[in-house]
Parts: C-alpha cells; structure tokens; sequence
C-alpha cells in the first residue's frame, strides 16, 4: 500500500472555517438552554417522581407475574390431585368443601352451600 | 472554570442543567458526529443539521441514558437515525442528489471560495461513490483523526477491516479527482 495516504480530505473539515465551527457550537448551547433551564430547576420532588414511576412500572408487572402465577396454579391443579388442591385451597383460606368442589370438578347443592357457609361462620 | 474530565461526570452536571458541562460534551462530540452525519447524508448543511438536532436530542433523552460514559456512541447512533430520517425525506420531497454539494457565498475572497467549494465538490462527489461505512471509515480518519482501533471499536467491525475501508475510500477517491481533473484538461 504504497500509495495509502491520504488523499486530501482537508476541505470537508468543517473546523477549517473556526468562526462558521463556533457559530454552530454556540447555536447546539443556545437551542439548549431551555432543556438545560428545565433540569436545573428540578427539584427534589421531580427527582423522586422520576425514580417513582419506573419503581411502580415494576411493582405493578411483579403484581401481575405474581397473580397469574397464582391464577395458573389454581387452573393447573387437575382432578383427583387433593393435596395441591387443599394446599392452595387452605393458602387462600377457603372452607374445606369448597377446595373438595374445586379439586373434584363437582357442582355442590344449595344444601351443602348453605352448610359451609355456615361452618365458615362458626 | 474547568469540567471533569469523563463524559460520565459531564452526563451528570448536564442533567443538573450546567450549561458548561453539555458544552463541554458538545465540543468533545461534535466533529465525530459531524464526520458520520456528512459520511451518511452526503451534504455538510445536512450534516450540520443532523448534528445540532441530535445533540439536542441527546439532551432531551440524558436521562434515559443507562451508560453515561458511552455518550459518543450513543449520540453517534442518534446522528446515523437522524441522518437517515433526513434521507428519507430528501427522497420523498426528490430534491437534490447526495453528491450536489452547494457553496455559501459572501466569503472575503470570491474567486478562492469559489476554488475551495469546487474542491469540496469533488471530494463530496467522490464520497457520494462510497458506501456508508467506507465514508464513515474515511472522514473519521481523515478528517476527524481517529485511530483504527477506536473506529473499529466504534462501529464494531475487526481493525483489518478498517484498514482495507479506508485503503479502497482513498483509492476511490484518488481515482474519481484523477478522472475530473483529466476531464478538465481534455475538454
């Protein structure tokens, strides 16, 4: 590469004409200044504002992670499988009859509804 | 009053809104982004364009920043998105072509503006033959002073690649300026 030198880009130096540099310099510093002004006035209000949003962006998809989670396991739990189904059931607080209706698929009668109300009341 | 030296420090006094700290960044960056904006649109008014808004939008989004000290490389992003919208534009409204480079008038000496601007034709001519990243290679070290290693680091490409971007962005040009020259003593 004997001949790899460089050929003469000079003219498209734009610092070649340092008035016209300056004057484009000074022009990105002036267009700034309101964003500048902005930042400086921020308060520590709008410093914690900032944190806060991406902080509850977070809480909330952590929420959602968790609820689906919780609404998958509930769905997951197959009949016949009485200990998930009891487990998850007693987690949440459920009487024990409505995890039984829940593991079993079975739709209780308005008798039994009315006795487990009444033993949750107790 | 002097600024702390790393753009990270920089990053963080600008978005505490201290004028000298975004200045400071801007004449740090200015001539890179410059390089790539002319590298991509073709036009040095375009490219001066392409800078100030960038910068500015830089500035606008400082905070969504995750690695301040990555700053110029983030804002040459922002130069390339920006260069491209410019583009895309200049397209749509069929203006100009790339390589129509136009001369600012008013100069001290007419007849040694009118040379220099002929001059920046051609090169700008001959740039307009390259493609992106062989103009990029070419003004950010030629004109901008860049090593090989910070524009391979840069644009993520080996520095043998680099190399051989900038030997053939030369040779284009030699090639292109030896053939206007040759035409003009013919013809």
């Amino acid at each position: 590469m004997s001949d790899d030198r460089d050929p003469g880009w000079a003219p498209l130096d734009p610092t070649r004409d340092p008035a016209r540099w300056e004057a484009m310099v000074r022009e990105i510093v002036d267009r700034a200044a309101p964003i500048l002004a902005g930042y400086a006035a921020r308060g520590p209000v709008d410093w914690l504002a900032s944190w806060v949003r991406p902080t509850l962006a977070a809480a909330a998809i952590v929420a959602a992670l968790a609820i689906g989670t919780l609404v998958a396991g509930g769905r997951g739990v197959a009949p016949g499988n009485d200990a998930a189904a009891i487990g998850l059931g007693d987690a949440l607080g459920y009487p024990a009859p409505v995890t039984a209706w829940v593991s079993t698929g079975q739709t209780p009668t308005i008798e039994e509804l009315l006795i487990a109300m009444e033993e949750r009341n107790q | 009053m002097t600024m702390p030296g790393s753009d990270r420090d920089l990053v963080k006094e600008a978005l505490r809104g201290r004028t000298i700290a975004f200045e400071a960044l801007v004449r740090r960056h200015l001539r890179a982004a410059y390089a790539v904006a002319l590298a991509r649109t073709g036009n040095p008014h375009d490219a001066e364009d392409v800078c100030q808004d960038a910068l500015i939008a830089a500035l606008e989004r400082l905070s969504t920043l995750r690695d301040p000290d990555r700053f110029g490389a983030w804002l040459l992003e922002i130069v390339r998105n920006r260069a491209l919208n410019v583009i895309r534009s200049r397209r749509v409204r069929s203006e100009e072509p790339i390589e129509e480079a136009t001369s600012r008038g008013g100069g001290p000496d007419p007849g040694r503006e009118a040379e220099r601007s002929e001059l920046r034709e051609d090169l700008l001519d001959a740039l307009a033959r390259l493609d992106e990243t062989r103009r990029e290679v070419a003004l950010l070290h030629d004109v901008e002073g860049w090593r090989h290693a910070e524009i391979a680091e840069r644009l993520g490409m080996p520095e043998g690649t680099v190399r051989y971007h900038l030997h053939e962005a030369r040779r284009t040009l030699r090639e292109r300026l030896a053939c206007r020259h040759g035409k003009e003593i013919h013809g």
